[in-house]
């Protein structure tokens, strides 16, 4: 099962994986100098360049903890009440006034910059997210905030990630803030030699991981994968490496000896052969092994698309992710089909350890 | 509170694609009910349009289906005073056509007996015109036989004048003073005549 891969599937990097971070030291540079230079830095790049993890990972790492503090913002239900929310969790607890909510946004971020006296990073990720599902009451509140922050002395800056697809909707926020696209950057897809020099190899080995004849298998990962336009996405490249590891592990560490250290070479790669859509055939795996046990657990007839109906309330009608509670996700179910709240549950849990769902707070 | 979201964008890609009718038409449904609740609205003949081919499969709440219902009502009730005020609307205009139509006809009636009359008001004038032509030329022509006449009976009396004169001479020759006499009488009388038909030729009026 894919939870034990020691890869990243579609998890963003973090900080504590620096050491499986490859392929983007150039890109980690110039964004520690966009933001170092700038109060108001615009980061942008298509799905699946890895924009966050440059964030989460490479900035992060790159950053003294003395130097910054990164309060990374998502909208969920209302990015103004979000960010706020994000202002009042980083406050000690006892240092949190009571009528914190009623205090302006600079007057927030001054009580915060009291508790810490290091400069605060307001970091807003998936920031599409305020077009998708965001009132224009809620996005021109916003814009007006970061308007008055950037003016102010606040030892506050702001950057904002996002897909640049979404890029024409932010003309209302230029309008209020015309430097807004004055320090950007924007990140492409990885290139195909720093992908077979450095990020294939070092992801397989850093994932303990023997690699036999590189000169041969990466190569051959990489035509396996590759999209004749698009070139090789870096999900699709994790998703392919946790295949080739669940088949050595089936080939290679049968339980008799499972402290033998696997490999990949290339004949491991031609059996798992060449997958154009790799994140599509790996969803439908994982849909089909989840209506197997449900069926087996619950007792259910039919459980046919009832783990595809509770991840597609999780996706908005522009087919980007939204985040729902438990009880949001249930409402949008059907009823007529015995999808208990337990089966929602069960489906939930069994999705969170196939790697496919993150659970927040 | 916690809450629950794909760990990538590429994912929703794949889960958008993969999704069933129904699912898709239940959102659909929730859409356009909350947007219901928001905005205080029944719902408009496209949104139930929309929903229609997905009912069999939507099994819809109570209260969509509630919502449906007075919405389908409400477009029929409107549909049903449309109608009858289109029916109004077109029975006036059919009733301004006809009184136009009769207005047109009388116009024509009227406007024919007016153009045959407006004919034989020309016709009569140009008829009176010609014969006050005719009269004139004839009164010209009378005129003219007139004043030739008169130019005639002068000229004769001229010729009678010379006459007398020739005669009275041969009468004062042989001394007949009574012939002589009459002979004055003559020429008095020819030549008050004469100066007649001279003022007539003069002023023939």
């Amino acid at each position: 099962m894919s939870s034990t891969s020691p890869f990243k599937l579609l998890d963003a990097y973090n900080k504590g994986d620096d050491a499986s971070y490859f392929g983007r030291k150039r890109e980690v540079a110039q964004l520690y100098n966009a933001v170092f230079a700038g109060r108001l830095t615009l980061l942008y790049g298509a799905s699946g360049t890895g924009k966050t993890s440059l964030v989460q990972c490479g900035l992060e790492n790159k950053f003294y903890p003395t130097d910054w503090l990164p309060l990374f913002v998502r909208r969920n239900q209302d990015i103004n009440q979000a960010l706020r929310q994000a202002i009042a969790t980083a406050l000690p607890e006892a240092t949190r006034p009571q009528n914190l909510a009623t205090l302006a946004l600079e007057e927030q971020l001054h009580l915060l910059y009291l508790q810490h006296f290091r400069t605060i990073y307001l970091i807003f990720d998936q920031f599409e997210e305020l077009f998708i599902e965001g009132e224009e009451a809620e996005q021109l509140q916003f814009y007006q905030d970061i308007r008055d922050l950037l003016q102010s002395e606040q030892h506050a800056k702001v950057l904002i990630i996002m897909r640049e697809e979404w890029l024409g909707h932010l003309n209302t926020f230029e309008r209020i803030v015309p430097t807004l696209f004055d320090n950007r950057l924007r990140i492409e897809r990885m290139r195909e030699h720093l992908l077979w020099r450095t990020v294939i190899p070092g992801l397989i080995r850093s994932a303990n991981i023997e690699l036999h004849e590189p000169r041969e298998t990466v190569p051959l990962i990489i035509q396996q994968i590759k999209d004749p336009r698009e070139g090789v996405d870096l999900a699709d490249l994790q998703v392919y490496l946790d295949r080739l590891y669940r088949k050595a592990a089936e080939a290679q560490a049968p339980a008799a000896a499972p402290a033998q250290k696997l490999s990949f070479d290339r004949a491991l790669v031609e059996q798992v052969g060449e997958i154009k859509n790799v994140l599509s055939v790996f969803l439908d795996e994982q849909m089909l092994e989840l209506e197997k046990k449900l069926k087996e657990k619950f007792d259910l007839d039919d459980p046919s698309n009832i783990p595809l109906d509770i991840l597609y309330t999780l996706v908005t009608n522009e087919q980007t992710k939204r985040s729902l509670d438990f009880a949001a996700i249930l409402e949008q179910l059907p009823q007529n089909r015995g999808i208990t709240p337990e089966v929602v549950a069960y489906c939930l849990e069994q999705m969170e350890d196939m790697r496919l769902l993150n659970l927040n707070d | 509170m916690m809450r629950y979201e794909l760990k990538h964008d590429k994912l929703a890609a794949q889960i958008f694609v993969r999704a069933s009718a129904a699912a898709k038409a239940r959102r659909r449904a929730a859409e356009v009910y909350v947007l219901y609740t928001e905005k205080n609205r029944l719902l408009t003949v496209e949104e139930l349009e929309d929903l229609a081919p997905f009912l069999p499969v939507l099994s819809p709440p109570p209260a969509l289906q509630q919502l449906m219902e007075r919405s389908r009502d409400s477009i029929r009730e409107k549909e049903a005073a449309e109608k009858v005020r289109l029916e109004r609307e077109l029975k006036e205009k059919q009733g301004l056509l006809e009184q136009a139509e009769q207005q047109r006809k009388r116009a024509t009636l009227f406007g024919g007996v007016g153009f045959v009359l407006a004919a034989v008001a020309i016709m009569a004038g140009l008829w009176a015109y010609q014969g006050q032509l005719k009269a004139k030329a004839s009164q010209e022509e009378t005129e003219k036989t007139l004043e030739a006449l008169t130019l005639e009976k002068i000229q004769r009396q001229e010729i009678d004048l010379r006459e007398w004169q020739r005669k009275k001479a041969v009468f004062a020759k042989g001394e007949r003073l009574d012939l002589v006499e009459m002979a004055d009488d003559s020429i008095r009388k020819i030549e008050l005549s004469k100066q007649k038909n001279q003022a007539k030729l003069k002023n023939p009026n």
